[in-house]
């Protein structure tokens, strides 16, 4: 089992960091959510493709190359749309269509195709979607809507996932932005990142819209969904280890009753328990990263949601107690240390809460069991 | 059982009926949401109690209050949260008020209570500074004698309201030297004299509800020092242990528990309403469990100030504590319950007065995010939590 990063990944989390620190900046940003020339700074660099197999089209690392990227970039609270095009979006793609242009675009710039999978009933239950599609001709027709698409503004193309009617599986339909019958409403995120809802009334689409497997994505979005789920849980350990040693840093400086208010007792206990939530939500996601470069599928599912239930428990507390250790000034929109509470609120809504994912351990050790 | 009589009973209809009729709908949606509350709104809605002579509703019979009792008070009060009414100006009713009363002098509980009365003059507190939060003693804002006036340098900060408020009453040191507590006053200082710069501060909910509050060389006539020079920290000193102010946080933990449930079952899973799934449901019972814990506590605190036989705990601490701790578990199971509606930000500004015509999430979801986010300050303010339990600790250990 991996536990530290290998020379060069070392040598990429160092290159991300540098990045990220002095380069980055959010500002000017349109209302997509991104730039595009940043992006393609991402693309240049090969950290949208360090997670992909290079049978698939990619630089041939794994989880453990694409959760150190989000760990640093989570660290930075960087806005773009990281997890979704790079860990959802280029999974399902190298699982349901290796090698295509589609998943090259991706990976190294030109497109940005994005899963749009995620139905606000799901609540993280990752094969529930109610979106529809009905044979017409020879093409399909398309209903249903998608809710908090993150990065949804930014892509130029949306992979859809929808049930054929009649059919068991779920199908990817790859679909325009602009196209008739797609009513897309754009909005910013209490993290103040990019997403937007998609309504599907009678999306009409050729045959050749179909991406991957008719009626057979299941498990490969599964999967993806997972490895997007392991990335987002990286960002958070990177966004709970910042907002701590913020925090450490207040302690040291702040005075009040005539010391530093790191030297009361009640203060470095609540530190000490920010620290050890940041380590034990380290140590899953590094044993779900295992599971996640290893065979047993099964054994994946469970280590994914462990993962998610932990990270999740573990980052609202971290994020909380960082404000309430900087007091008044956590509380201003300026000072910063509440963002790293609202990225880690978004994170738990996304791809199910943490306490959705606490169930789903449940179920699935409970199905093993029988 | 039950901690409140037939008569109270009976008073709680009276005040439901009222609030029914003379709270317009508007007014009742927006508070429901949860924003800041307007100037407007809280004017508005202080005068139509005045009507009724319940606008400072803590305030006994002579000074102009409804001399109700404790019981009253809070029953009161939680009909107000529940029924979507703008809280009152807590500065003027809840901590200037109180204070010109008790320790001010004829002309200045003359000049100044009739404008609390009626809103027609609001107040913003101007307690802390930016180096003197939980060590508010350490104060620095200075207020200089100059013949008939004080003059008064420094920086105040975290003032609720302090950008649509009319009167300021300061915490200003008076003189240097000896222990901080002794050289504390207490001054009320109309915000239209020059040198007075209110800035505001947003909060992590993207609301504006706080200002920082600079003072330069402002004349500040003597006649509105409050009691006696250097005695002010005794006067501020009631208002920080005011156990009133803590009460209402279960009307606030109530109205917000009732959200949760509303929310609840809008959201839908894969089987249902959420409200149905029984995991949900066990966490939101495990929290109706505290909030009846935590009521029946403030209710023992209630009575305990009703009998005028304080105990040696100091409960209102407990109160705090566990009222602004639940509060935040309610809260935030709000926004788990909201699931992916909770994702957009619906900002204060586009969304208090009125509901945009295109949203990107449900009606029921508006401002209980930001609602969410706002009260994580609820654990700081007030005297924070840590505070709070070195206060009841101390107690223990000292008995």
């Amino acid at each position: 089992m991996q536990f530290l990063p290998d020379e060069a990944q070392s040598m990429m989390r160092d290159t991300v960091r540098r990045w990220v620190e002095k380069d980055y900046s959010a500002e000017g940003d349109s209302t997509l959510g991104c730039d595009p020339d940043r992006w393609a700074f991402l693309a240049e660099q090969g950290w949208l493709a360090a997670g992909v197999s290079e049978e698939a089209g990619g630089l041939g690392g794994n989880a453990f190359d694409l959760c150190t990227i989000a760990e640093e970039l989570g660290r930075g609270l960087v806005r773009d749309a990281f997890v979704p095009f790079a860990g959802a979006t280029a999974n399902l793609l190298a699982q349901i269509a290796p090698g295509s242009d589609l998943l090259q675009e991706l990976l190294w710039g030109g497109g940005r195709p994005l899963l749009a999978h995620s139905e606000a009933a799901a609540r993280g239950e990752q094969l529930f979607i109610e979106t529809t599609a009905r044979a017409d001709g020879d093409g399909f027709v398309l209903d249903g809507r998608k809710d908090a698409v993150l990065g949804g503004p930014f892509a130029t193309s949306l992979l859809i996932s929808a049930r054929i009617e009649g059919e068991d599986g779920i199908t990817i339909f790859q679909i325009d932005p602009g196209q008739p019958g797609l009513t897309q409403q754009s909005f910013r995120t209490i993290d103040n990142r990019s997403a937007c809802n998609l309504v599907l009334d009678g999306v009409k689409l050729a045959s050749d819209a179909l991406v991957g497997p008719r009626s057979g994505a299941d498990n490969a979005l599964i999967l993806a969904l997972d490895q997007a789920i392991l990335a987002s849980c990286a960002e958070a350990v990177g966004a709970m280890e910042a907002a701590m040693l913020m925090t450490r840093d207040y302690l040291r400086t702040r005075k009040q009753f005539g010391s530093e208010i790191g030297k009361f007792q009640a203060l470095q206990h609540r530190l000490a328990d920010m620290f050890i939530e940041t380590e034990q939500a380290r140590s899953i996601v590094l044993r779900a990263i295992d599971a996640a470069c290893g065979e047993d599928v099964a054994q994946r599912q469970r280590l994914a949601a462990a993962a998610k239930s932990r990270v999740a428990q573990a980052g609202l507390f971290v994020g909380g107690q960082a404000i309430q250790l900087h007091g008044g000034i956590g509380m201003t929109e300026e000072y910063g240390v509440g963002h790293y509470f609202k990225r880690l609120m978004a994170f738990d809504l996304y791809l199910g809460s943490g306490n959705a994912h606490l169930e789903r351990f449940a179920a699935l050790q409970q199905a093993e069991r029988t | 059982m039950s901690f409140f009589t037939a008569e109270d009973e009976t008073f709680r209809l009276e005040v439901r009926r009222f609030i029914q009729t003379a709270l317009p709908l508007e007014m009742r949606e927006r508070n429901h949401r949860a924003y800041h509350p307007t100037r407007d709104d809280v004017v508005l809605w202080t005068k139509a109690l005045q009507q009724k002579g319940w606008s400072v509703p803590s305030w006994p019979i002579e000074y102009g209050g409804p001399g109700w009792t404790v019981r009253q008070r809070h029953i009161f009060e939680e009909e107000c949260f529940l029924g979507g009414a703008p809280e009152l100006s807590p500065q003027g009713n809840s901590l200037v008020g109180p204070v010109i009363y008790t320790f001010g002098n004829q002309e200045q509980k003359t000049r100044f209570l009739p404008g609390i009365i009626s809103a027609d003059q609001l107040w913003a507190q101007g307690f802390s500074e930016p180096n003197s939060g939980s060590d508010l003693a350490s104060l620095r804002t200075r207020a200089d004698r100059d013949g008939d006036h004080y003059v008064v340098n420094g920086q105040k900060t975290w003032t609720s309201e302090g950008h649509f408020s009319d009167w300021l009453f300061l915490l200003v040191r008076t003189r240097q030297d000896g222990k901080p507590q002794a050289g504390i006053s207490f001054l009320l200082v109309d915000m239209k004299t020059p040198g007075i710069t209110v800035r505001p501060i947003i909060s992590i909910d993207e609301g504006h509800s706080l200002n920082e509050v600079f003072l330069e060389d402002v004349r500040v006539p003597v006649e509105n020092l409050v009691g006696e020079e250097n005695q002010g920290w005794t006067y501020a000193k009631v208002l920080l242990g005011e156990e009133r102010s803590f009460s209402a946080m279960v009307p606030r933990c109530k109205m917000e528990f009732e959200r949760l449930r509303r929310n609840a079952s809008f959201s839908r899973t894969s089987r249902g309403r959420l409200i149905d799934d029984p995991h949900f449901a066990k966490r939101l019972s495990a929290l109706e469990i505290e909030l009846l814990a935590h009521e029946t506590t403030t209710w023992r605190v209630l009575a305990e100030e009703e009998s005028g036989h304080a105990g040696a705990m100091p409960t209102s601490s407990i109160i705090k504590i566990k009222g602004t701790e639940l509060l935040q578990q309610i809260e935030l199971l709000s926004v788990e319950a909201l699931g992916l509606d909770a994702m957009p930000v619906y900002p204060e500004e586009e969304y208090r007065e009125a509901l945009p015509a295109t949203m990107p999430g449900p009606v029921h979801a508006v401002g209980v995010t930001s609602e969410m986010f706002y009260r994580r300050a609820a654990t700081i303010y007030g005297g924070t939590n840590e505070i709070q339990r070195n206060l009841i600790a101390g107690t223990l250990l000292k008995g």
